[in-house]
């Protein structure tokens, strides 16, 4: 293993994003275990898994986590559907509040919009800003959608998500706002999945939503160290989550001491 | 946590060049970043240089990279499933990163399909429907669902993920 990765909350502390470790080590969880019997990790090649499921498109019609009917103990842990929960109301004028609407779709997964529509030259025409959500998921899915609300906002320079023309096209040119990057959203999802679940421990959430969400953060922890931090080799990085997420380091190594790797 | 979608299997495909600005951004050019269901992600990386060393190693500041082969390293350096162009279809581990090699005319109809859907992608969280691709992107519908899809070494929290 040639890249290295966080082994430890040390590894994660501000001054040691950027530095990384200059020796390799393994991955640091056993994600690398598979489905299938494959488990050599060296370099080596082999034949394609030949074996093709014919249905497997029906496998992933999955359903989404459909949210609950309300009961005390639904509301309380927000596994209510989130219609049903008593802050919905409150919560969705927040959002408007902030220029958000509020999409409702079944085709979309729940994700945050944040869209720059600017002219052919980059200049800016309006900023359009829309959480999707899905009808009758659960509260605690739309509060983390809210976490990525309360980040996109909190940004040291403004950040969007998109950038269009008054068509619809993209807009890739030099001019506009700083467009989110497949490394920060990798940095941004894993500092809201850190907060969402010490949010979900403390509030006592059914265990078996904990594990998943347990789950859910180790796994973005890789994605997060590769991609989001280039394994420790990115200054600029190390300046995102500085400006950006500096709560980051923190969470890391508390979620590091109270769940381990 | 993200749910996963009710309906169908997303598809993001995005030009890496796009997450950097300047002269850098064309080091990185035909490198796509392909996500699936919003989590899983594998990077499609045109021909790597595989002299030695080999594995390659991380430079020091990612920051800082030069060569368009310096780029396509990285980038797969980083990934964790990886699409490059070699003679015969393969599976090759390097390191952790599980490499999915396919044969050279074929990645050149694929990165000209993904070239296309890029072109359209308005931002990182953008997708298709995997339903559109039998369309718009043959060869790469095909390398998903017989490939990708179905193989032994996509890891069990990304299979949750696709549904599987």
């Amino acid at each position: 293993m040639r890249v290295p990765a966080p082994k430890a909350a040390g590894d994660l502390a501000p001054k040691s994003i950027g530095a990384g470790e200059k020796t390799g080590t393994s991955p640091d969880t056993d994600e690398v275990g598979t489905a299938g019997s494959e488990t050599n990790q060296t370099n080596t090649s082999r034949a394609d898994n030949a074996n093709i499921e014919p249905a497997f498109e029906e496998k992933l019609a999955t359903g989404a986590e459909r949210g609950l009917d309300p009961t005390p103990e639904s509301i309380r842990q927000g596994s209510v559907r989130m219609e049903a929960h008593p802050e919905y109301a409150k919560l969705t004028a927040e959002l408007e509040s902030k220029g958000y609407s509020l999409r409702l779709t079944d085709r979309e997964r729940p994700h945050v919009v944040v869209k720059e529509v600017v002219t052919p030259t980059g200049e800016l025409i309006r900023i359009e800003k829309v959480l999707v959500a899905n009808p009758g998921m659960r509260f605690l899915d739309l509060e983390h959608e809210l976490g990525h609300v309360a980040q996109l906002e909190q940004t040291k320079r403004p950040l969007v998500t998109d950038q269009v023309l008054e068509n619809g096209k993209p807009y890739s040119g030099p001019n506009g706002s700083d467009r989110l990057t497949t490394a920060q959203d990798a940095v941004l999802e894993y500092h809201n999945r850190l907060v969402e679940y010490f949010r979900l421990k403390e509030r006592g959430v059914a265990r078996e939503i904990l594990d998943k969400h347990r789950d859910g953060v180790r796994t973005q922890r890789q994605l997060y160290w590769k991609k989001g931090m280039s394994s420790g080799r990115s200054p600029s990085a190390t300046t995102f989550v500085h400006d950006n997420v500096s709560d980051l380091p923190d969470l890391d190594r508390r979620f590091i001491d109270e769940e381990g790797l | 946590m993200k749910p996963a979608r009710s309906h169908e299997l997303s598809v993001g495909v995005w030009p890496v060049q796009r997450d950097h600005s300047g002269a850098g951004a064309s080091l990185y050019n035909g490198i796509y970043t392909v996500t699936l269901n919003g989590t899983v992600q594998l990077d499609v990386i045109p021909q790597v240089d595989r002299s030695p060393p080999w594995p390659p190693v991380l430079p020091d500041n990612v920051d800082l990279c030069t060569t368009p082969d310096e780029a396509r390293r990285i980038t797969l350096l980083l990934a964790r499933y990886a699409i490059t162009p070699a003679s015969q279809d393969s599976v090759e581990i390097v390191d952790d990163v599980t490499i999915f090699d396919i044969n050279g005319a074929t990645f050149a109809q694929l990165s000209t399909e993904l070239e296309v859907i890029a072109g359209v992608m308005t931002g990182v969280h953008d997708s298709v429907d995997f339903s559109e691709l039998q369309a718009r992107a043959p060869v790469f519908e095909r390398f998903l669902r017989e490939r990708f899809l179905v193989s032994d070494r996509i890891l069990p929290p990304d299979l949750a993920m696709l549904g599987r």
